[in-house]
């Protein structure tokens, strides 16, 4: 029998989501509906904003900067966010780079950020069993492994997630403070300092990332291992990645590099093949960006479930 | 002028040469700009104080530029370091005017990244679009930002720059130069003279930042009249303390506009006294109003509120506004993934 390494683990986990549709169809469908009810408010008080426009000779796609400047300058709660960031590939760019930074995320984008996390809570529970089945399974099966494993999930999501804050609140704040502070005072150039943060991002990350990954075989655990608690799950899932440091950093550092490699990838193509703010292209690459950011991290749970079921069984 | 020699002076020795260049270039651009429009400057114009060295800074990031010009035009009006909000609302809105005129169809939106190290240009977000156009431009750059009072009065002067021209705005901001005097005061009654009427109310007005502009349509009603014609009544409220209103009848171009539409895609462009607490206009057409603006060439653009402002009987859905808002759920869901990732 074949050992199961990394890359294998990698392209098992490609296979097995592209010969399950469906689950990657309700994550795209669930990721929309989370948003439109928010972007519906937001979109209802730009074309309010809008119509009080002058009319100027702007056509009907080209963006007036006066007024988004002014409407920045009154923007309270959900309107706030509306920023340049929002448009193609700053939208990415903004996201990982607020994540990196420890930008704090405005308060009214809180709620959906839970949301999803509930949501998501719910979703891995049927994808997982559909990937661990290895064959469609129903989306009756789908919904009752959702529910099922629904509370678990949740509690594992918010056990990482303080987990995740309190690397934020320590770890972050001093590495981007004092420690950063001190290294920027001692480089020449801006390129140097840049540099500098790089390493701290690394430093800072690669907690956050274990964290992240003994929820993720936490959340396997329970649904292929023997165990129905919930504590025994994150004992299997802490001991799993001790044990098999190397592979599963490997198959992380694999799903990370894809990741990378595309989001590179649509930095290019949008930088040189360029987007207009009011035309579709620009709205159609960033819809096809979130599709592929699901179907990475489908992969890579359908990836670490193979590789768990492969390693953990004696 | 920008001496060559002073332009290679030690303050931009520190970038890269291909910056250098283009400090120099905006420096120069702006001083020239400057001179035409204010006469000589109050010492001789360095080009670099201020710039800061970017690591990366591609064409499109036009930000070394914003700051080469912000730095001139600070030497240029040559007034104390300690500014009153007048003297430092005249450096950001003509600095902003240079920085429009010498970037034109060049200076574009930048988003920063990675602790502000990486720029992404956004070519569809054009922030000077060139002169001859008469598209709207940003009013203020990050890097010549103004503070406190200051914000307030760069928009009164832009206001009225809306109002009388910049002809006569440039006339005005020079004549003070040359007489010494940096205020509000001093320039309102050079504005009047230089326009040939008394406007100083309505500069000190425009100038004062304990005012609120607010116009407002409060509600249009639409009744049958007779010979088969419809009579449309406007009610108009000034609900903000200030008063957009010139005190000299004679003066050509009454107070503030309105613009109102009907249904048979007629329209009137008709004025009102700025003056008075609410108004109310009275019009007998074929067919009824189906919308209005206050200020539709968006004059004042001290008025707090500018969604009162306009009337409409259906609102148009906007294609624009659709998109916008599919561009803010791509960020919100990118948003969403990225945090939920983590855990």
């Amino acid at each position: 029998m074949k050992t199961m390494t990394p890359v294998r683990a990698f392209v098992g986990g490609v296979a097995a989501v592209l010969k399950a549709p469906m689950v990657m169809i309700a994550a795209v469908l669930l990721t929309l509906l989370i948003a439109l009810p928010f972007a519906a408010v937001l979109g209802s008080r730009v074309e309010r904003s809008l119509a009080s426009q002058p009319p100027v000779s702007l056509n009907e796609t080209e963006i007036d900067p006066e007024w988004w400047q002014e409407f920045r300058a009154h923007a309270r709660g959900l309107e706030a966010t509306f920023t340049p960031a929002i448009v193609g590939f700053a939208a990415p760019l903004d996201s990982i780079s607020a994540v990196l930074d420890g930008r704090r995320p405005a308060l009214v984008i809180v709620g959906p950020i839970l949301l999803s996390i509930a949501v998501w809570a719910f979703l891995w529970g049927g994808a997982l069993r559909r990937y661990s089945a290895g064959r469609a399974i129903g989306w009756r099966a789908f919904i009752a492994a959702g529910l099922e494993l629904w509370p678990r999930f949740i509690i594992i999501s918010l056990a990482a997630m303080l987990a995740i804050v309190l690397l934020y609140l320590t770890l972050h704040a001093l590495l981007f403070g004092p420690v950063y502070d001190f290294l920027a005072s001692r480089t020449s150039s801006e390129r140097t300092a840049f540099f500098a943060r790089v390493v701290l991002y690394a430093i800072f990350f690669a907690p956050v990332a274990m964290v992240g990954l003994v929820a993720d075989y936490a959340r396997i655990a329970s649904v292929v291992g023997s165990s129905n608690r919930l504590g025994d799950t994150i004992r299997v899932a802490i001991t799993f990645v001790q044990h098999h440091f190397g592979v599963v950093t490997a198959l992380y550092l694999i799903v990370g590099a894809v990741f990378v490699l595309v989001t590179v990838g649509y930095g290019v193509l949008e930088i040189y093949g360029g987007s207009q703010v009011g035309g579709w292209r620009a709205i159609v690459l960033g819809q096809l960006y979130i599709v592929f950011t699901l179907a990475i991290r489908l992969t890579a749970a359908a990836a670490s479930l193979r590789l768990f079921a492969a390693r953990s069984t004696p | 002028m920008l001496a060559a020699s002073q332009a290679h002076g030690q303050s931009i020795d520190a970038h890269p040469p291909a910056q250098q260049l283009r400090i120099e270039q905006a420096a120069g651009a702006a001083t020239e700009l400057l001179t035409t429009w204010l006469g000589p400057p109050a010492a001789p114009v360095v080009a670099g104080p201020g710039v800061r060295v970017r690591w990366l800074t591609p064409q499109r990031d036009q930000s070394l530029e914003r700051e080469a010009i912000a730095s001139v035009t600070r030497q240029f009006w040559g007034l104390p370091q300690s500014l009153t909000p007048f003297q430092e609302a005249a450096i950001v809105y003509t600095g902003t005017r240079a920085i429009h005129h010498a970037l034109e169809g060049s200076n574009f939106e930048v988003v920063r990244a990675f602790g502000g190290f990486i720029p992404f240009p956004l070519r569809s977000i054009l922030l000077s679009p060139p002169v001859a156009d008469p598209r709207p431009r940003v009013w203020q750059f990050s890097e010549l930002p103004a503070t406190g009072d200051s914000a307030g009065i760069v928009r009164g002067l832009q206001t009225l720059e809306r109002y009388v021209g910049w002809p006569a705005m440039a006339q005005a901001l020079s004549a003070m130069r040359a007489g010494g005097r940096v205020d509000a005061s001093t320039f309102a009654t050079t504005l009047s003279q230089v326009r040939g009427t008394s406007i100083d109310t309505l500069v000190q007005e425009c100038l004062r930042s304990d005012v609120v502009f607010d116009y407002a349509i409060e509600n249009v009603h639409s009744v049958a009249a007779p010979g088969g014609l419809i009579e449309s009544s406007l009610s108009l409220l000034r609900s903000g303390s200030g008063v957009f209103a010139i005190d000299d009848q004679d003066d050509r171009e009454p107070n503030m506009p309105i613009l109102v539409r009907f249904a048979d895609g007629s329209e009137i462009r008709d004025w009102f006294d700025g003056r008075a607490p609410s108004t109310t206009l009275i019009y007998t057409a074929r067919t009824a109003v189906v919308s209005a603006a206050i200020d539709p060439e968006l004059m004042l653009l001290l008025d707090v509120n500018r969604s009162n402002n306009t009337f409409a009987a259906e609102t148009p859905v906007r294609p624009l506004g659709i998109r916008l808002a599919l561009h803010w759920i791509s960020w919100l869901q990118q948003t969403m993934l990225a945090y939920s990732a983590l855990v």
